[in-house]
């Protein structure tokens, strides 16, 4: 079970990313979260992954408080949560089966269960005749697909898919999420991160949970513009009434003229 | 993935890279050599020059052989005379003889008894002539001892700057050797910084990051160090008949297996040792970053 209690996150003195948060995940939850660009997504994925401190607040991994957490444990905290990235964050050196093979060597794992693994992962996301290939001969999608077969590699109880399908066409978008749903299916927590459309309404049945305060603050940005562009029009109005009444003066004046003119003429 | 299989698939998807640190490292490892046989070589030739000079004490006409000899004994018991020569009056003769056997004249003036008896000894260190020459002035057998101070300081004075100087060189290419790794490594881990980035983020502790780069880093310094010895033992093997004729009755030619052995081994255990400092220094430095 993950628990965030009131985790604020400030970059310097500003309150840029998330604002008292709190939220209770529980084991094999399927939780979508969304809000806009910038709303704080990334931000609740590195604060899960302890790569960012709180500012303010607590989170706990099954009792564990991260507080409490010693540096030399990061490590082992990152191997219960895998992560899938927007932009993959492929190990360009390394080809498929050896990027999904890491995470199960840095469990210090032999070879002949590493080999087991992988193929197992590779089957799940049907790549099993790209193993060999470098990240460069892949699609989006495949990329992706190796990317989620990696953050499965260690057997995580937690998967955060930040924004999966952020550089994906439709249709991989949608294979993706449904091998995620498979996914969680099958068990795993998953924290799905997305403001795509097409994902929202394929997940539209899932918890979804929006960070408020970003779109609250992006509401009381919207009001301000708005109050900004009616002081502006009120004063384009005044602008423009002040003008009329001048044109009409000066009409009056050039009315006024003509007839002067018009009797001398008479006269002359 | 093994550390020992990922540092040889990182030296060959990087060949030029590696190839360069090879380079520089074997020049650095094949200077080391010859100038660890030189300094060697040269503190063979220096005992050589330094254990030459002998103090001669040329003892009273009257002194009894007997007396000549246990002196003589005496100085064998200790530790820092290397030799001792008796030359008794009759010795003294036959080498005046031969010295002046074209001067028949000359031979038969002299006699065995106005030939004084006289001690040469030699020490293990040049220092320590002075205390034996002190010594045999004490003596009252001992009429006159021949031995040229200024020249012996002058000469330990020379032998201590050089030994000075080859320390201070060796001390120069360790650390150039040991700059050229950390150069080679950081480079290579700064190239790979998002990779290690995504390895921390899978969950990668700073070991498991940091083992294939002090692999690479031991493979690179013993590749060179063995490279580095095939060119030096060639070189060694090409200019023994001109050494042999230089430096006859100092050093012993051909040189024994056993040097090379040992000094393989020796650059075989520095070029570990080096790899595994200056990749750990580099690869630390990096991560910090």
């Amino acid at each position: 079970m993950i628990i965030f209690s009131g985790v604020s996150k400030f970059f310097g003195t500003q309150k840029t990313a998330i604002n008292h948060f709190s939220l209770e995940i529980k084991d094999g939850d399927l939780l979508v979260i969304t809000g806009p660009s910038g709303a704080g997504k990334t931000t609740l994925m590195k604060l899960l992954i302890k790569e960012y401190e709180p500012s303010e607040g607590e989170i706990e991994l099954d009792g564990e408080k991260f507080s409490e957490l010693k540096k030399s444990k990061i490590p082992e905290l990152r191997r219960k949560i895998g992560v899938v990235f927007q932009d993959y964050k492929l190990i360009k050196d390394m080809n498929v089966w050896e990027n999904i093979a890491l995470p199960i060597y840095i469990q210090g794992k032999r070879d002949q269960e590493v080999e087991e693994r992988v193929t197992d992962l590779l089957n799940l996301v049907g790549l099993t005749d790209k193993a060999l290939l470098f990240p460069r001969q892949l699609s989006g999608g495949e990329a992706q697909r190796v990317s989620i077969a990696r953050a499965l590699a260690c057997g995580p109880k937690i998967i955060f898919a930040d924004e999966p399908t952020g550089n994906l066409d439709a249709e991989a978008s949608l294979s993706i999420t449904r091998l995620l749903k498979k996914i969680n299916q099958l068990g795993t927590t998953l924290l799905f991160a997305t403001h795509d459309n097409l994902v929202l309404q394929e997940l539209a049945k899932e918890k979804i949970v929006k960070l408020e305060k970003k779109v609250e603050e992006l509401e009381k940005n919207n009001r301000d513009k708005e109050e900004e562009t009616k002081k502006i029009d009120e004063i384009d109005e005044e602008k423009t009434k002040e003008n009329k009444e001048e044109e009409k003066k000066k009409q009056k004046k050039k009315k006024t003229k003509n007839k002067k003119n018009k009797k001398e003429e008479k006269k002359k | 993935m093994k550390s020992f299989n990922s540092a040889l698939t990182a030296i060959r998807r990087s060949p030029y890279q590696s190839i360069l640190s090879i380079i520089v490292l074997t020049i650095t490892f094949f200077v080391a050599f010859a100038f660890s046989a030189m300094t060697i070589g040269s503190q063979r030739i220096l005992q050589y020059f330094e254990t030459q000079p002998r103090v001669i004490a040329f003892f009273r006409l009257e002194t009894d052989n007997t007396i000549v000899d246990n002196l003589a004994e005496d100085f064998r018991q200790k530790d820092y005379v290397k030799e001792v020569l008796v030359v008794d009056k009759s010795e003294a003769l036959d080498i005046y003889r031969q010295e002046n056997q074209d001067n028949p004249l000359l031979l038969e003036l002299v006699t065995e008894d106005i030939l004084p008896a006289s001690i040469e000894i030699s020490a293990h260190d040049a220092q320590d002539l002075d205390k034996i020459s002190q010594t045999l002035r004490e003596n009252q057998y001992v009429e006159d001892v021949d031995f040229q101070q200024d020249v012996m300081q002058s000469l330990i004075r020379w032998t201590n700057a050089l030994r000075l100087f080859g320390l201070f060189f060796l001390v120069i290419l360790t650390t150039v050797s040991f700059l050229m790794i950390m150069v080679t490594i950081s480079m290579k881990v700064s190239a790979k910084r998002s990779s290690i980035k995504v390895m921390k983020f899978v969950g990668a502790s700073n070991t498991f990051i940091s083992r294939p780069y002090v692999i690479e880093g031991i493979i690179l310094a013993l590749i060179a160090s063995l490279l580095a010895f095939a060119f030096y033992y060639a070189m060694i093997l090409y200019v023994t008949p001109w050494l042999s004729d230089f430096l006859q009755d100092i050093i012993n030619f051909p040189i024994s297996w056993q040097f090379f052995a040992y000094q393989l081994l020796a650059g075989l255990i520095t070029a570990s040792l080096l790899g595994t400092f200056a990749s750990i220094t580099a690869v630390k430095r990096m991560l910090r970053k």
